[in-house]
């Protein structure tokens, strides 16, 4: 049993080293804690494991470990609401603060999106997945991908837009007519 | 249209990614693959989590992930037996004997300079087995006092002489790394041939 075995642990052993990095950052990107992140990517490291018959190809394995960090996120977020709740009854703080996420018009019209858009949308962007292996992380076609990504895509630009034309409305009168973002009022009258 | 030329708004998206890759904290980094390593030590691929059964596969599952050492390069790169923090395991893949330290890869007799985390620099006074250099860091999970865990290793202390032998960038707990004892040591360098 031994050659087997050894395959088995080189083939997830080279899963780890070409993808632990991007599962950190795409767990990351999900929780709020990095000892939270590191445990989503050790549990998906521990299910590939149990089912490395399954694995693709090392370089190939990117969308098959995906998919399961996102059911192990799911879970924990599930858990993790409920250990919140019990935490704000005892009014404590983790030791641990969530990460600063920077905020800008992109990542503030990212979340006025349904849940489906701004996954399929940061899988693409932030992952850097294709859209067939977004699919295979969604577990849905590659052609359900192209329609929801057409549909996910209109929307997050008109919020980009709203989002832009608010701003235009904080700033000056001008600018929320349609002038030029960024330029100011001083700008235009030279 | 005062925009003739409209940008892909995900381009802006992909500008305002919050997680680089590249910007990932390595000892972070590092806790994933100590867990990685328990991982493939104690759970079977396959089967049923709680069975037990190891082997080849965690020694090449190891060998594969292994950290690199800062300095004294053990040869090789098998896995790390103790428990990483965080997962309550409490077992030792091979019971300490001088048989089994025959096993390992690196041993040597070192004082703790530095612990940082779970990682702890040794400067090597003899070195027994797999070692070069005067100093050596390595991972040292369970035994830097970060977390508690049963797994049989000493609270590592700076100051302090040990007896420290594993593989890869691992010490190993469970006996295999020990207090400094003149006739342990004495053992170890009769069973190591040095």
């Amino acid at each position: 049993m031994g050659q087997p075995d050894n395959r088995a642990s080189q083939q997830l052993a080279a899963a780890f080293e070409a993808h632990h990095r991007r599962l950190l950052a795409y767990a990351l990107r999900r929780t709020n804690a990095l000892s939270d992140a590191e445990d989503v990517v050790g549990e998906t490291f521990a299910v590939a494991w149990r089912r490395v018959a399954l694995m693709p190809p090392a370089g190939q394995a990117l969308p098959w470990l995906l998919a399961i960090a996102r059911r192990v996120a799911a879970n924990r977020r599930r858990s993790g609401r409920r250990f919140l709740g019990l935490l704000d009854r005892l009014q404590r703080v983790s030791s641990e603060p969530a990460p600063v996420v920077p905020t800008s018009p992109a990542s503030d019209a990212l979340a006025r999106l349904p849940s489906t858009d701004r996954e399929l949308l940061t899988l693409l962007a932030w992952d850097g997945l294709t859209q067939a292996e977004a699919g295979a992380v969604l577990g849905i076609s590659a052609n359900a991908v192209a329609i929801r990504l057409l549909r996910a895509r209109k929307r997050f630009a008109a919020e980009l837009d709203a989002i832009a034309k608010g701003s235009d409305d904080d700033r000056t009168p001008a600018q929320a007519k349609g002038m030029v973002p960024g330029r100011s009022a001083r700008d235009r009258s030279s | 249209m005062s925009h003739p030329h409209e940008p892909d708004p995900l381009d802006a998206l992909r500008a305002a990614n919050p997680v680089n890759d590249d910007d990932l904290p390595s000892a972070s980094l590092a806790r994933l693959r100590a867990r990685m390593q328990e991982t493939v030590m104690n759970e079977p691929h396959g089967a049923r989590p709680g069975r037990r059964r190891l082997g080849l596969a965690a020694i090449a599952a190891g060998a594969a992930i292994a950290l690199a050492v800062v300095v004294g390069q053990p040869a090789a790169e098998p896995a790390n037996p103790s428990p990483s923090p965080g997962t309550g395991s409490a077992s030792c893949v091979e019971s300490y004997s001088l048989a089994t330290l025959a096993n390992r890869s690196f041993a040597f007799d070192g004082t703790v300079t530095v612990i940082d985390g779970d990682s702890v620099t040794f400067t090597v006074n003899e070195a027994y087995r797999g070692v070069s250099g005067d100093a050596v860091t390595l991972q040292a999970p369970g035994m830097t006092g970060t977390t508690i865990t049963s797994a049989g290793g000493p609270v590592l202390v700076s100051g302090e002489r040990y007896l420290v032998a594993g593989d890869a960038t691992f010490a190993w707990a469970c006996g295999f790394t020990q207090r400094w004892d003149a006739a342990v040591a004495a053992e170890w360098s009769g069973a190591l041939g040095s």
